[in-house]
């Protein structure tokens, strides 16, 4: 089971969305980006997504800044499609935290999850 | 704005070239994406022509559809349009007097480039500007139910049903205390004009009865006092039951409900907070760093709040169209909307103050505009030197909270959950509005050929929605009407219109 927290904008389409996608094997907790961040951090948690306008800022500043930037990435931008191929060379490379823009939720979201349970031999 | 003087090229240019400066050394920056990765940059693990290739990835899109169509459509300069650049700038420049020359620069471009703009717009058949003045409405409007849609959000139906009727109550309620405080106006006047012995005009406007009855008073302590008494009366009757006024009192009343929500919560279900010490001193090292930038800052306050003050800038999305009307008005109107403009910028800097000072504390770079309250300052004050003054003091002042802040969020998470969750309803709310705005706008535009112009406003609106959103929502609705205007015109030379 994929433990996912959510922060930022737009969190309950995130929610629906991810839990469409992962169905039982993921458990989904809402909360702030701050909090996330620090239960990655402690361990309770295994993945962060989060959306803002850009997909950049404040979806992913503040885990960036408790996580370090080598663990995050944007994978949509706002503008520009999600590529699955990049997400998924993104959850090979090991990034934990995952930011898009609000525009982009319901496309890269289940490519995200898909992925992640596919690395963790969930799928 | 169509005169451009000197002193504003000179406020526009010394901003941008301080900001560009504030980026270059990592002081602050616009970009809240931007904020959390100056370290990587400051601490060596990654470089400047990275960091520079970064930031202009995360910007551009902004900058195109949101800093660009909100210039164009509200007739004032943006943060986006000017710092977002100035972000970019600051971080390619190699040696800090470069950032101040290119950053300079830009405000150049940014302030003649609108101005150029607004020129050829005027020339043009069809009147562009003065449609977009259309915007406004929808905006204020939209602006009293977004703490609703967020107490929906992060409170469920049921809370935001009984809120929702709260504020519509107290909505309703409003005219009529207003119309009370008339009422006892209309009396008064009664009263004097018994005592003066003259017949007022039934149908007369207020003022033209007070100017009657001033004639008649003569030096008649006794009528004087009524009509002074009326006067008051009659202004308070007529700002409580104003458009103005209900929005500001609704938009409170929602906001008051969530935050009481929030804390309800936080104080019901009293998690052990922890406190870990290495956040602790990681804050408290991060904070000395921003203390250090704010002479370069309180600088930047009070030029922001000069800009603001002298009608060259908005604060954002949500302000600008209030301004635009504002600015176009005279007398009690403006002071009106510029208040209504403030409180709209008070209420949206609220909602931000969690991600820029937990990003502030986190990453000891500091947001070049604060916590965005030097705006409503600076459409407050009276005057550019004051507004100078209150602006650079405020910024001070929110440098030397930040700690402090960020220590009473940690106590209620809620409240930070809260501001996101009024951040997205606020986005969802200002893209409806927009988009509608822009189908009032295109009507104006033509008032002969209305299907016309509605028919090429929504073609382009769903365009982008097809195309997956090459402009991002907030902005479709004004790109839209800004291309639809041109299109009619375009026609319109064509003599097919």
């Amino acid at each position: 089971m994929l433990r996912i927290v959510i922060g930022g904008l737009k969190k309950d389409v995130i929610e629906r969305s991810a839990k469409a996608a992962g169905g039982d094997k993921v458990q989904v907790t809402v909360t702030s980006d701050f909090d996330a961040a620090k239960k990655i951090k402690a361990g309770d948690a295994d993945y962060y997504l989060g959306a803002c306008n850009s997909g950049g800022g404040a979806a992913l500043s503040v885990c960036i800044g408790i996580l370090g930037y080598s663990n995050c990435s944007t994978v949509a931008k706002n503008g520009k499609k999600p590529n699955p191929a990049e997400i998924e060379k993104l959850v090979s490379e090991g990034k934990i935290a995952f930011g898009m823009s609000v525009e982009g939720i319901e496309e890269a979201v289940p490519l995200i999850v898909n992925s992640l349970l596919k690395k963790n031999n969930l799928a | 704005m169509e005169n451009v003087s000197l002193i504003e090229v000179l406020v526009i240019m010394s901003l941008t070239a301080l900001t560009a400066m504030a980026a270059h050394w990592g002081k602050a920056v616009f970009h809240d994406g931007i904020r959390p990765i100056i370290p990587e940059y400051l601490e060596g693990r990654m470089k400047r022509t990275e960091l520079a290739s970064i930031s202009f990835g995360l910007s551009i899109g902004f900058i195109v559809s949101v800093g660009i169509s909100f210039a164009v459509s509200f007739d004032l300069l943006n943060p986006w349009l000017l710092f977002l650049p100035t972000d970019i700038l600051g971080v390619i420049a190699t040696r800090w007097w470069m950032a101040a020359a290119l950053g300079g620069a830009w405000g150049l471009v940014a302030l003649f480039g609108l101005t150029g703009v607004q020129t050829v717009f005027a020339m043009l058949p069809v009147d562009i500007f003065s449609a977009l003045g259309e915007l406004s409405t929808p905006v204020l409007v939209a602006f009293t139910a977004f703490p609703i849609i967020a107490i929906l959000y992060q409170f469920g139906w049921v809370r935001a049903l009984i809120s929702g009727f709260i504020v519509l109550i107290v909505r309703q309620l409003l005219p009529v205390v207003g119309g009370n405080f008339t009422d006892n106006a209309d009396a008064n006047l009664e009263q004097a004009s018994q005592l003066a012995g003259i017949t007022l005009p039934a149908d007369g406007d207020f003022a033209a009865k007070v100017n009657a009855l001033t004639d008649a008073a003569g030096n008649n302590q006794q009528i004087q006092d009524l009509i002074s008494q009326a006067t008051n009366n009659f202004s308070l009757g007529t700002t409580i039951s104003s458009f103005t006024m209900q929005i500001a009192v609704l938009m409170l009343m929602g906001m008051i409900l969530l935050v009481g929500f929030a804390i309800r919560k936080d104080l019901k279900n009293k998690v052990a907070i922890s406190v870990d010490t290495d956040e602790e001193s990681l804050f408290d090292a991060r904070t000395k760093r921003i203390y250090k930038g704010i002479p370069i800052l309180a600088g930047i306050g009070a030029l922001l709040a000069i800009a603001a003050n002298m009608g060259l800038m908005t604060g954002s999305e949500v302000s600008g169209p209030i301004l635009q009307q504002a600015w176009q008005a005279t007398g009690q109107e403006q002071a009106d909307l510029l208040q209504s403009a403030a409180i709209a910028d008070f209420i949206r800097g609220i909602s931000f103050i969690p991600l820029i000072v937990t990003t502030a504390l986190a990453t000891g770079v500091y947001g070049v505009v604060g916590l965005t309250f030097v705006f409503p300052i600076g459409y407050l004050l009276p005057n550019p030197f004051l507004a100078g003054i209150a602006g650079a003091v405020w910024i001070c002042l929110e440098i030397i909270a930040l700690r402090g802040i960020g220590r009473f969020l940690q106590r209620f998470p809620s409240l930070r959950e809260a501001s996101d969750n009024i951040r997205s309803s606020m986005n969802s709310m200002i893209e409806l509005a927009l988009f509608i705005g822009g189908a009032f706008a295109a009507m104006v535009m033509a008032p002969e050929a209305v299907g016309l112009s509605l028919t090429i406003y929504i073609l382009l609106y769903a365009a982008n929605e097809g195309l997956g959103r090459p402009v991002m929502k907030l902005a479709a609705g004004p790109v839209a009407i800004i291309l639809t205007g041109i299109i009619l015109n375009v026609l319109y030379f064509l003599q097919l219109v």
